[in-house]
């Protein structure tokens, strides 16, 4: 035996001895077999196999985004069973979320980008401009894990995560651009350069996405998006990755004839980010991951009250702006302690600064720090048998303390079909808004000021959930078939919902711990791959939200139906020889209310085809892809509020690879 | 230096055993590129084999390449000078008188070239034990590893290249597709990446310094990962970085083999041909394998690969 000191300084010689060869003169030789190496998929590289992973995932890969010719994130969550979405900026940027919601934001969610939670706490808090940290082009995938996650993603992750994870600049080398124009006022333009030097590589995309919003509202939108991403190769294996970031949307919202404080107007969301990432395998059976990232979010949106109806009020200022700062460090440390046990634990302090003096009407705003220790273990109790445990011990400014465990269970019992157990609780701290907003208006007439139109005194405590479920996921090595079924009930106590008031009263609505629901249903995946150039995608499901108590009947009736009864799409992808590919998808949704029903009570359906015709070419050295998108083949449904419609729009668009 | 002072107790171990023999005894110099490692288990291995088999009792020298260019001894009484290295089969080869050379732990591209560059100097002959595999053995453990693989992804450098066409065959003649790039001098890695993985099942890792190196393992790695395509590779230290496999043969193997070409030699049957590893190992790395949804018993498929080569 060679004592490892040896092996080491012999594996410093060889790689110098290589690293001077792969500058200087190339050649074979002893060194290229003899040489020793850095751990490169390290622990915690190494990605759970589906059969592994504690709950339900679904992915969309870089080829699905593609051919399925959506323009945003939003768009492409559609396609995922027990999602939700609206492409509608009247309240919000186009919004995303999983077994309904309560509000006009969606926040029982997390959203990361590139590992970084893009949570905004401006307003009610939810994912926001985060959705579109990216242009799609540098997506390599978005994996979404459905099913609550706090245990690993913290209170946020409440109902599940969505991450989206960027392409690896490294894999990015060139320019590429890409062009669309169509009907509805489509207009979107991207430009994204990458290039190396020594063991350094960068990217940057810019691009610019427009279009006229929904049939029937105010609701234009144009944004503009920068990002810049490194990767730096350092010694021993280690590496850092540098990302930065800005982002803003510029769209239309409020009603012409609407004087009463939401007249049509143009309103700004803007996003920046830097995030630094560092990471390096300690051995071969550890590594360590150190992430820092700063970002700020900010709102303008100031309207007038101008109806002369009501006088006393006329002129007064109605603000939604404000501003947030997010400070975020996280040590992450992963370790395989055995064969059959890998623990990942780690650390994040994350800071929330809002200032929005219209909206914190006595404190100007609010901060909340937040102290996170997690833990988590993938335990191989035989060969079929696999324990995922996990733990989230998080105190919050705003939540206090609260612990989220989780317990999977999975069970290959034969080859390519596991069968999943587990049961999780969860808690999510209230956010800023729900926990301290308070409003007063200001009335330039009589120059005095309002009493509070909202108000909550800072009592509200963390909602809580309690999920069980049942997964069967499988994937035969013979067949061309695989898919998932997840069986789930989840039990909202405490939840977070604004209270009702009869207009014309002395009651102030505040935000409530008012909720008790139950959330049961079934979602089921199928992926069918008959040969590598056609696959078909289909997803199903079955949502019953059972209200037990509500903050009133209106916001218990759009909780109740906030997700789908039914809710099903089918994606059929081909590539033809020479280049051609054809998509055609079909989405339905059966029985959902509207978060702008004021009390009408109705529910509505949806359906939605789409066609995309691509054609690949070359010329000269450039790859081009042509293609023709046509949205909603039939006729327009109503679409986050009752009166804006998603019509038919073709749009025609290019993509080239220099 | 531990390093030195392991190897300086093995020269004393030798020259204890050689004082013990007779003095008209044959020489045989081991010239070592490096006195530790890899050249030391080799070298280790070669002399105790030789020993073991050898009726000649031959006396050994074991010398680094400096100081075998000071002896005289190795370049005029020696029958045979074992060269353990492209840096010690160089210095050998370009001595103008020597002895019967056998070099050992050299690539065969390496083996060649250098063969070349000395071709005009020494008359004496020389064989190789090389230090690769065979390209039918790989792809046959390509195989047995990867049964549903069809398409094989290659990186070519600048001197692997000279391989395309025997491993096209070698592939070919097993019913697999190659799809292969090169990467040339002053180009990004990413773009024959790319090409050789597009659509491949299986990449499989050609040794080319150009290609394959300390800096450039950890962007192959990743990106074929990513790519969810499994590398095959060359050494035991690609799957201790996250390949799916390799396929080598240690040391120590090489040690015994290249004794019994010495043995074969020294008994007066000519110098054997220049051949590649008998025996092999076969490294694997589990957990890439379970996250990639594989499933490899290293000992059973270096058995099922074993048969295979001794079926007639």
């Amino acid at each position: 035996m060679i004592h490892p000191k040896y092996l080491l300084g012999l594996a410093l010689a060889f790689t110098r001895l290589a690293s001077a060869q792969g500058a200087g003169a190339a050649g074979v030789t002893e060194s290229d077999y003899l040489a020793d190496l850095p751990n490169v998929i390290s622990v915690s590289r190494l990605a759970q196999p589906l059969q592994d992973t504690p709950g339900a995932v679904t992915i969309l890969d870089r080829a699905f985004i593609r051919m399925s010719g959506a323009r945003d994130v939003v768009d492409l969550l559609r396609f995922v069973p027990g999602f939700q979405i609206t492409s509608s900026v009247e309240t919000d940027s186009p919004m995303a979320t999983y077994h309904g919601r309560i509000d006009d934001w969606a926040n029982r969610i997390q959203v990361l980008v590139d590992g970084r939670s893009v949570y905004s706490a401006l307003r009610t808090g939810s994912a926001g401009l985060g959705w579109l940290t990216l242009q799609l082009d540098d997506i390599e995938r978005i994996e979404v894990l459905r099913g609550s996650n706090s245990a690993t993603y913290g209170a946020r992750a409440f109902l599940g995560v969505v991450n989206i994870i960027s392409r690896d600049v490294r894999d990015t080398q060139g320019a590429a651009a890409h062009l669309a124009q169509g009907e509805n006022g489509i207009a979107d333009a991207g430009l994204r350069l990458g290039w190396a030097a020594g063991d350094a590589s960068y990217r940057l995309s810019v691009d610019g996405v427009g279009d006229d919003g929904l049939q029937g509202a105010f609701g234009k939108r144009r944004s503009e998006r920068l990002n810049f991403s490194s990767h730096f190769a350092l010694e021993q294996g280690a590496e850092l990755q540098l990302r930065a970031g800005s982002l803003g949307l510029h769209a239309g919202r409020g009603d012409p004839k609407d004087l009463a404080g939401n007249q049509a107007r143009m309103y700004f969301m803007g996003a920046q980010y830097v995030q630094l990432d560092w990471h390096r395998a300690l051995d071969e059976a550890s590594d360590l991951t150190l992430s820092a990232s700063h970002a700020e979010n900010s709102h303008r949106d100031l309207t007038y009250f101008l109806d002369p109806a009501a006088p006393a009020y006329y002129l007064t200022a109605i603000d939604f702006g404000g501003a947030e700062h997010v400070d975020s460090v996280t040590a992450q440390h992963t370790l395989r302690l055995s064969p059959t046990l890998r623990t990942v634990w780690g650390a994040e302090f994350r800071r929330e600064r809002v200032v929005a003096p219209a909206l914190f009407y006595s404190t100007g705003g609010a901060s909340s720090d937040f102290y996170r220790l997690f833990g988590s273990a993938e335990w191989r109790l035989s060969d079929t048998l696999l324990l995922n445990a996990g733990a989230l011990a998080e105190h919050s400014d705003f939540g206090g303390a609260s612990l989220s465990p989780r317990l999977m269970l999975n069970w290959q019992w034969t080859p390519g079909h596991t069968l999943r157990a587990g049961t999780s609780t969860a808690f999510r701290p209230p956010s800023a808004y729900e926990k301290l907003s308070q409003v007063k208006y200001y009335l330039p007439v009589s120059k005095t000021t309002t009493g509070y139109f909202l108000f909550n005194d800072g009592t509200l405590k963390s909602e809580s959930l309690s999920s069980q479920e049942l997964g069967y996921y499988f994937a035969p090595g013979s067949s061309t078939l695989s898919g998932d079924v997840r069986v789930f009930q989840e039990r909202i106590s405490d939840g977070i919902s604004q209270s009702e008031f009869p207009a014309g009263t002395f009651l102030v609505p505040r935000y409530l711990n008012s909720q008790e629901q139950d959330i049961k249903g079934l979602e089921l995946q199928l992926a069918w791959r008959p040969d590598p150039a056609t696959q078909v995608f289909l997803a199903q499901a079955w949502t019953q939200i059972e209200m037990h108590a509500a903050s009133g009947p209106i916001t218990g009736f759009r909780a109740e139906h906030g997700a789908a009864r039914y809710a099903a799409s089918i994606s059929l992808m081909h590539r033809f020889a020479q280049g051609l590919q054809l998509s055609l998808m079909h989405q339905v949704s059966d029985d959902m209310a509207l978060m702008s029903d004021a009390g009408r009570r109705r529910l509505y359906s949806m359906q939605r085809t789409d066609l995309r015709l691509a054609q690949e070419f070359r010329v000269g050295r450039s790859k081009v892809e042509a293609a023709l998108t046509l949205q909603n083949l039939g006729d327009p449904y109503a679409d986050g509020n009752l009166q804006f419609f998603f019509k038919r729009q073709a749009l025609l668009s290019l993509h080239f690879a220099l | 230096m531990a390093g030195i002072a392991l190897f300086t107790r093995l020269g004393l171990a030798l020259a204890c055993w050689c004082l013990a023999q007779p003095a008209q005894a044959l020489l045989v110099c081991v010239v070592s590129t490096d006195k530790a490692g890899a050249y030391q288990e080799a070298a280790e291995a070669f002399s105790r084999e030789l020993a073991r088999i050898s009726t000649a009792r031959p006396e050994l020298q074991l010398l680094g390449t400096a100081d075998y260019l000071d002896s005289t001894a190795c370049a005029q009484e020696a029958r045979l000078v074992v060269a353990l290295g492209s840096e010690a089969l160089r210095q050998v080869s370009t001595r103008s008188t020597r002895p019967a050379v056998i070099a050992a732990l050299v690539p065969r591209l390496g083996f060649e070239r250098t063969l070349q560059e000395s071709r005009r100097r020494g008359s004496a002959p020389v064989a190789a034990l090389y230090l690769d595999q065979p390209l039918g053995r790989q792809v046959d453990l390509l195989r047995l590893a990867l049964p549903r693989a069809r398409r094989v992804g290659v990186l070519w450098g600048p001197e692997s290249i000279q391989q395309q066409g025997q491993l096209g065959a070698a592939l070919a003649a097993r019913g697999l597709e190659m799809s292969d790039a090169l990467v040339t001098e002053g180009q990004p890695l990413i773009d024959p990446l790319r090409a050789a993985l597009q659509d491949a099942d299986v990449l499989l890792a050609m040794a080319d310094s150009a290609v394959y190196n300390p800096s450039s393992v950890s962007n192959i790695l990743q990106t074929s990962y990513r790519a969810r395509t499994p590398l095959m590779a060359f050494s035991p230290a690609y799957v201790k970085a996250g390949a799916l496999l390799s396929l080598h043969s240690t040391p120590a193997q090489l040690g015994l083999q290249a004794a019994a070409m010495a043995h074969q030699y020294l008994q007066g049957n000519g110098l054997p041909a220049s051949q590649y590893p008998q025996d092999f190992y076969i490294s694997t790395n589990a957990y890439v394998a379970r996250s990639l949804g594989l499933t490899l018993e290293p000992q059973a498929l270096y058995e099922r690969l074993y048969k295979l080569e001794k079926k007639p």
